[in-house]
């Protein structure tokens, strides 16, 4: 078996059942004060001074061990106005206070992403939001940022506004139908979650690139990132997990995501924030009200928080199994983007193995929709050639799709320029047409490149 | 009113938008034989302060899984949890880490 837990002598021992707290009468770090909170890793009870110190100093430890940080780094935190992400910025502001050589020596702005569109939120409760976000980031003094999702389709202005208590918002019509458009045409809260995340994701990295900012700190803990792998491994982003699970993100060659509160508990977090007495905004996301099992994402986090109830070390031995799944593939640095999805940016995977689930997947969604009586001997070997290069119709008929390249692409011609994970998103559209322009085109140009390269490879040699 | 056990029930986290997205509940729970505990405090909310969809916050007879609960700024599992005596003036905090972000 394949356990953390392993001992050394080769037998294998399981999670450790939840045992009676420790019932100290003092905090088992200075012994002075009343103990306030156990913290589980380390099986000790904390004063309230004790723990706040523990989680500053996991915090520093976690950013100073990674060796990334250089004093010219300019971050982009994210602030959504949850506990996590604000108790990240206060962490990164006491950083920032420190004296001397304890100090943070880099600078730190953040963003706010309106997502207001796809949650169906009034125009004047969105203005709201922002404001109320505004107001309780301004005591830090950072610099603030506020996007909107829609900005994401919009290829010419610029997409981050300054954020303060006046700022106000003007939804740019076309561009939110486009969006909302296209939350209503995928069917699935599981397929509508993960496209939100893709979306926020290459919106913030779109956002720093316009900002200056080589660095974006997401606020995810390490009971986020267990329920994250659990997701993911559901949804058929498995080979791709470890760039949603580790400290560093690289996929994008420019901007690094970094998680800077991965070695803190979702619990320590909370209590952090408590002690702090900060306040959050809380804004309902798609899945808040939902029950457990109406999307995988919700299902995992259920999942791991029922466990976490008697085995209080599930979240460690998730997330440990899963860095132990690291991807075969180095760090990408090729020029090329085209081997790349054009959805969530992690890379394709090029050399197959001859069974893949994409291909399973494949299989079966053909023969589904085929019907009993539509399959024949000619419906293997289109998989089989699954480039899908060989032109259909020899190109003589004029209406063919190999001769429509500037007409909307083909849901396959979509599919093949997508990572299996996005595979399933897409398999839960209405309609092809409800996707972005920005995709639409890049799948054009990555299919008027590929037929390029068919018809010059003969000559090549 | 001097009968009763006068207590502060604060919400966090989005645990407050069950109960009327309001952040901060003073509440006198009726004299009673027994004593209170976080057990009876539950029941009560349930039949009395909670405003919605309540297996989001109760399941069986204590919280969901991924709400903490606060007595006094200390956490509940130090204190004997569901067993907990409450006493007048107790501020009991309920926070879920069940939202993103
Ligand atoms: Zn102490
Ligand atoms: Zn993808």
């Amino acid at each position: 078996m394949c356990s953390r837990n392993d001992n050394e002598d080769g037998s294998e021992s399981y999670m450790e059942a939840k045992s009676k707290p420790l019932w100290s009468s003092t905090c088992q770090k200075c012994s002075g004060h009343n103990p306030v909170i156990q913290i589980l890793q380390i099986k000790h009870a904390y004063c309230k001074n004790c723990f706040v110190t523990h989680v500053n100093h996991k915090f520093r430890s976690t950013l100073g061990k990674s060796k990334m940080m250089r004093p010219s780094d300019v971050v982009l935190a994210a602030f959504s106005g949850s506990l996590k992400s604000h108790a990240m910025l206060h962490l990164l502001h006491a950083g920032l206070s420190e004296k001397s050589h304890k100090r943070f020596l880099f600078k730190v702005q953040f963003i706010y992403v309106d997502e207001g569109a796809v949650l169906g939120l009034s125009l004047a409760e969105r203005i709201a939001n922002l404001r109320a976000i505004a107001t309780l980031a301004e005591q830090y003094g950072f610099s603030g940022h506020f996007t909107s999702l829609a900005c994401l389709f919009d290829s010419s202005g610029p997409r981050c506004f300054p954020l303060n208590k006046n700022s106000s918002l003007t939804a740019e019509n076309s561009l939110e139908n486009e969006l909302q458009l296209l939350f209503q045409n995928i069917v699935s809260l599981t397929a509508k979650e993960d496209m939100l995340k893709q979306l926020r994701k290459q919106l913030l990295l779109l956002a720093a690139k316009e900002l200056c900012c080589g660095k974006v700190f997401m606020a995810h803990t390490s009971t986020d990132l267990a329920i994250q792998i659990l997701t993911d491994v559901s949804l058929g982003r498995g080979s791709l997990m470890h760039h949603d699970v580790t400290f560093c993100d690289f996929r994008d060659k420019d901007i690094k995501i970094l998680r800077p509160l991965l070695e803190l508990s979702s619990k320590e977090v909370a209590f952090y924030s408590v002690y702090h007495k900060l306040d959050n905004v809380f804004i309902p996301s798609l899945c808040t009200k939902m029950a457990s099992d109406s999307s995988i994402h919700n299902l995992s986090k259920q999942f791991v928080m029922d466990l976490m109830e008697n085995f209080p070390s599930t979240v460690s031995t998730v997330f440990r199994t899963g860095e132990k799944l690291g991807s075969t593939s180095s760090p990408d640095n090729s020029e090329e983007d085209d081997n790349s999805c054009i959805i969530c940016q992690a890379r394709l995977e090029v050399n197959l193995s001859p069974c893949t689930s994409a291909q399973a997947t494949e299989f079966s969604r053909l023969i589904s929709s085929l019907g009993p009586l539509g399959f024949d001997s000619k419906t293997l070997s289109s998989i089989s050639g699954s480039n899908g290069a060989e032109s259909c119709c020899s190109g003589s008929a004029s209406n063919c799709c190999c001769n429509s390249n500037q007409d909307s692409p083909s849901l396959s011609d979509i599919m093949e320029c997508c990572c299996y994970g996005c595979r399933l998103i897409l398999h839960d559209l209405k309609s092809v047409s409800s996707l972005s322009e920005r995709i639409l085109e890049q799948v054009r140009r990555r299919k008027s490149l590929n037929s390029m390269r068919d018809s010059i490879k003969d000559f090549l040699l | 009113m001097t009968d009763g056990l006068q207590v502060t029930l604060e919400f966090g986290g989005g645990a407050e938008l069950l109960f009327g997205n309001i952040k901060k509940h003073e509440v006198t729970l009726p004299v009673d034989d027994t004593p209170w505990t976080i057990r009876s405090l539950l029941t009560w909310m349930k039949d009395n302060l909670l405003k919605e969809r309540p297996e989001l916050f109760i399941q069986g007879d204590t919280v969901r899984p991924g709400i903490l609960v606060l007595v006094n700024d200390a956490d509940w599992e130090l204190l004997g949890e569901l067993d907990y005596k409450i006493e007048s003036k107790d501020t009991i905090l309920f926070i879920s880490t069940l939202h993103g972000g």
